[in-house]
Formats: C-alpha cells, sequence, structure tokens
C-alpha cells in the first residue's frame, strides 16, 4: 500500500499542475467540509475506486485556470464536468502507473454535491483505502482510493 | 484554405481546451468540430470532410478505439490521421492504438506543446508563420 500511496501521489501532482496549474501541498489534516466530490471505477488486475474530494474554492480555480475563464464566470456545468475529468484523469494516470501491462475497464465518472460519508467508508465492508489530504493557495482537495480484494 | 479538426471526447472542458491549444498554436485557418462520442464522430465523418480526429478512448455508447476501427473499415477514412488523447495509457491500449493505425497517443494530463507537436506531426495543420516557442517536455507516444 505504502508503494500505491507513492504512485497516486505522483499522478495527482501531475494532473494538478500539468492540467490546472495548482501546487498541491500534502497535508496530514483530514479536512472535513469539502463541497463537490467526483468518482470512477476502474476494473482489472486491480479493481476499486478513486473519489476526488475538492473545495468550492479549488473547483472554481480549476475550472478557471482550465478554461481561462474568470472565476465569477465559473458555471455549475464548468464544476461538474471539471470535477469528474480530473477524477477520471487522475484514476488512468494512476492506474498506468501502478499496472502498465493488464489492460483496465472505467465507470463513468460520476458527480455528487453530497459527498459520501466520512472517511474511511467501505461500501462493501471488503475495501482498502488510502486518503490523501492537500491544500493549496487555491484551496482542498482529498483523493480516496479504495482497492477491492 | 481552412483545415477541418474532429475533437471527440464526452468531456465539454477537454474539447474547449484542444479547441483552445489549436486556436493559439499558431496554425492557418482551423476549423473545429465538436462530438461527445465515437458515434456521433462517425455520423460526421460520414458528411463531413475532416482532416484530422483527435479523440479520447472511453467514452458513452462508442469509445474512440471503436470508432477508430469503424474508420478503418472505410475506404475513405482508412488513412486519416488519427491522436489519441486519454488517460488510460497501458501498454495493451497503446498496442490497441498503434494496430488500428493511430498516429500519435497523448497521454492526459497533457502540456499544451504536446497537442500542438501532435497536429504538426500529423501533417495536415501547417503553421501560420515562424513558431518561437521554446520545446518543452512531450509526454507523447510516437509509434
Amino acid at each position: 500500500m505504502k508503494e500505491l500511496r507513492q504512485t497516486l501521489m505522483q499522478s495527482i501532482f501531475e494532473v494538478f499542475e500539468k492540467m490546472f496549474y495548482i501546487f498541491l501541498e500534502p497535508s496530514d489534516v483530514h479536512f472535513l467540509g469539502f463541497d463537490v466530490e467526483a468518482d470512477i471505477d476502474f476494473k482489472g488486475a486491480l479493481k476499486g475506486s478513486v473519489s476526488l474530494q475538492l473545495s468550492h474554492n479549488m473547483i472554481k480555480h480549476m475550472v478557471s485556470h482550465l478554461l481561462n475563464v474568470p472565476l465569477d464566470q465559473v458555471t455549475d456545468e464548468h464544476i461538474q464536468d471539471c470535477a469528474k475529468e480530473a477524477t477520471n484523469m487522475i484514476c488512468g494516470n494512476f492506474i498506468t502507473r501502478a499496472d502498465r501491462q493488464n489492460a483496465y475497464d472505467f465507470s463513468s465518472p460520476r458527480f455528487f454535491t453530497t459527498l459520501k460519508g466520512p472517511w474511511p467508508y467501505s461500501p462493501d465492508g471488503k475495501s482498502e483505502s488510502i486518503r490523501l489530504n492537500f491544500d493549496s493557495d487555491s484551496g482542498r482537495a482529498s483523493v480516496i482510493l479504495s482497492l477491492s480484494n | 484554405m481552412s483545415i477541418t479538426a474532429l475533437i471527440v471526447d464526452d468531456s465539454r472542458s477537454i474539447r474547449e481546451v484542444i479547441r483552445r491549444i489549436i486556436r493559439i498554436s499558431g496554425f492557418g485557418p482551423v476549423r473545429c468540430i465538436d462530438a461527445v462520442n465515437g458515434k456521433e464522430g462517425l455520423e460526421i465523418l460520414s458528411r463531413e470532410k475532416v482532416d484530422v480526429v483527435l479523440t479520447g478512448i472511453h467514452m458513452p455508447e462508442m469509445g474512440g478505439l471503436e470508432m477508430l476501427a469503424e474508420m478503418r473499415k472505410q475506404a475513405t477514412l482508412q488513412n486519416l490521421p488519427v491522436v489519441i488523447i486519454a488517460s488510460d495509457a497501458g501498454l495493451r491500449r497503446l498496442k490497441n492504438a498503434a494496430d488500428l493505425g493511430c498516429g500519435k497517443f497523448i497521454k492526459k494530463p497533457f502540456y499544451p506543446e504536446e497537442i500542438r507537436k501532435a497536429l504538426a506531426d500529423a501533417g495536415q495543420l501547417k503553421e501560420a508563420g515562424p513558431d518561437e516557442r521554446a520545446e518543452t517536455d512531450i509526454d507523447a507516444v510516437d509509434f
């Protein structure tokens, strides 16, 4: 799990820095009060899901940087699409780094404005999970990797 | 003469980003057409003259590789340059894409320069003037 944690961290940094021009700082604090969440399932030699939780300020900055739109012109549609796409990129990048040899199926990303619940959560009671927390000038983010047995 | 690029992705954000990169990349006039999945992409290809296709892989109804497989069955689309832009870049996926004649596979996340270079390499889009941009790290796979 330690190796997967490091791999996931690299994927998150790469996505946020390349696509959103946001430089994250890892944090030991498990923040509460995230405003939006997106997740995606993957299935292959590894099986599980990746969830991305974001503060409102963070997702607005992500949209603004990605699409070059002013913060006050960011729409709910922008927010939903951007959160889903960021989750898709983190998951795909992570899987490519963690297991480049095998083919994987991915679900369509889902978007939520009501978070799934306090971490750690295990929908089937059989999952292991890693949670990574980040802070930045643009807001806060958490990424949760859940692996099914 | 205007060039037409077909951008196929279910994310509106990604389609907008790619369109903006094309617009600011210093190519001549480029007409961009959007499609939200491979099925819509094929419909557009059946009625429009397209010079280059940029597509994702995982999309509802029909993905990018399925669209590419259908394209290669049609004589008029067999040699159309295709650039795949996807976060899922496992070796099997890359081989599938190469087997279908995909000329370039760009891994998400990407730098704008990677899209510009892929389009220039596709041979359809000619730069309008002297290119003074510095080269950045290229994270794309050539076949």
